[in-house]
């Protein structure tokens, strides 16, 4: 089977050269790798061109008129891509890296199954090459880094528990049969998140979706708060709109049920804390009822356990889950967050990238 | 990239909502033990993915 490579990057003049090298240097063949410049305005451009002198299987695209952000300068390149000259592609983001063996992994299973659509691979954070140099913006940087560096690993953690029929083939490092990706039509546009809505419609197409997660793969993360929630609030919104748009189905419906699930526990705790607010004296009585302690206990533990897919996990890491402070009052602003997404979702308000 | 674990906020909210609903008599129950359901189905697909993924 042959494999061809789209990287598509927008200002990755720091990480484009080790994004190109983890794909040549991947113990699998890679035919092809067409790395899309999407309106560059730094060296992007210039580092892959160094690197295309020395290798002809790499390539550069400048896309300078693309409106269409990521799947518009993926689906550029995919429908320059015949059936007869590749099987499988992968796609992956321009600030990630790859573990040598990574397409071998995947490999197997478009060998194994005819039926394979897509695979995916862990998500793992990157170690920022360099700090901020002022302390507040290094000690900002330095708990965002670690915060999400959990978070990641709960992803891994629900990957793996989903992996026969995963929820998302998550854009950072994806690895499709081509022929599904022609199918479904490359990538919808106009998506906020646009792998989402690329898994769901490969799943509705009939195709199956996996995760390895002997597939490792690692990315940067935004590192100002700024950043960060700009990125939580347009991956919410995508993940609603994505949903509103696939309505109910056999793939959409436990997702659904979360949200509305979600939904009741808010409501629930908004009551909860009016009636503490309002009527505090006697509210504060613990009633050490066992099934809500049971709650506690095994959220509390479950977190714990997580742990084990956190890579490189250190000292910190086990502190911060283990004093929960920091996870709950994130876990407190993101379901502000998600409300607002639902007010946004519903009433039809316009969302930037 | 993911878009997350699941809307259900499985640990910070699970510790929120099981303590605050333990300052409360009754009515909250019920809502407790469809997260705990939740809680232990995740666990159980876990250990069946760990199981699984292994032998990749």
């Amino acid at each position: 089977m042959k494999v061809f490579a789209i990287v598509p990057a927008h200002n990755e003049e720091d990480y484009i050269e080790e994004n190109v090298y983890s794909l040549l240097m991947q113990t699998y063949p890679v035919e092809k790798v067409v790395v899309v410049a999407d309106n560059c305005d730094d060296n992007t451009v210039e580092r892959v061109r160094k690197i295309e002198e020395k290798f002809s299987q790499v390539c550069c695209i400048e896309s300078l008129d693309n409106m269409h952000k990521k799947a518009g300068a993926i689906n550029g390149v995919l429908d320059l891509i015949e059936e007869e000259e590749c099987d499988v592609v992968i796609i992956m983001d321009g600030d990630s890296v790859l573990s040598m063996d990574l397409l071998e992994k995947a490999m197997d299973f478009f060998w194994e199954d005819s039926d394979i659509g897509g695979v995916c691979s862990t998500a793992y954070t990157r170690k920022p090459k360099r700090w901020p140099l002022s302390l507040v913006r290094r000690m900002e940087a330095k708990f965002l880094w670690r915060i999400q560096k959990l978070e990641y690993g709960g992803f891994d953690a629900e990957r793996t528990a989903t992996w026969q029929s995963v929820t998302i083939l998550h854009g950072l490092c994806g690895v499709y049969r081509l022929k599904a990706l022609k199918e479904v039509g490359g990538y919808a546009l106009g998506h906020l998140i646009e792998d989402y809505d690329l898994t769901l419609c490969i799943k509705e197409a009939g195709w199956k979706t996996k995760f390895n997660p002997k597939m490792k793969a690692w990315t940067e993360v935004p590192l100002t708060f700024r950043a960060f929630f700009r990125q939580r609030l347009r991956w919410m919104r995508g993940g609603v709109d994505t949903l509103l748009d696939h309505g109910f189905n056999r793939f959409t419906a436990e997702d659904i049920i979360h949200h509305f699930l979600f939904v009741l526990l808010f409501l629930a705790i908004i009551g909860f804390t009016s009636i503490l607010v309002f009527q505090g004296g006697w509210a504060f009585r613990f009633n050490p009822h066992p099934i809500p302690i049971a709650v506690m206990i095994v959220g509390y533990f479950s977190g714990i356990y997580k742990l084990k897919y956190v890579e490189m996990r250190d000292f910190w890491d086990i502190i911060i889950r283990a004093t929960i402070i920091p996870e709950l009052l994130l876990a407190i602003i993101f379901m502000g967050v998600r409300i607002y997404v639902y007010y946004l979702a519903l009433f039809g308000r316009p969302q930037e990238w | 990239m993911p878009y997350g674990e699941t809307a259900l906020p499985s640990t910070g909210g699970g510790i929120l909502f099981g303590g605050l609903a333990g300052m409360f008599y009754g009515w909250n129950i019920a809502l407790c033990v469809i997260i705990l359901g939740f809680l232990f189905f995740g666990i159980w697909r876990l250990y069946r993915g760990q199981k699984e993924t292994k032998e990749l």
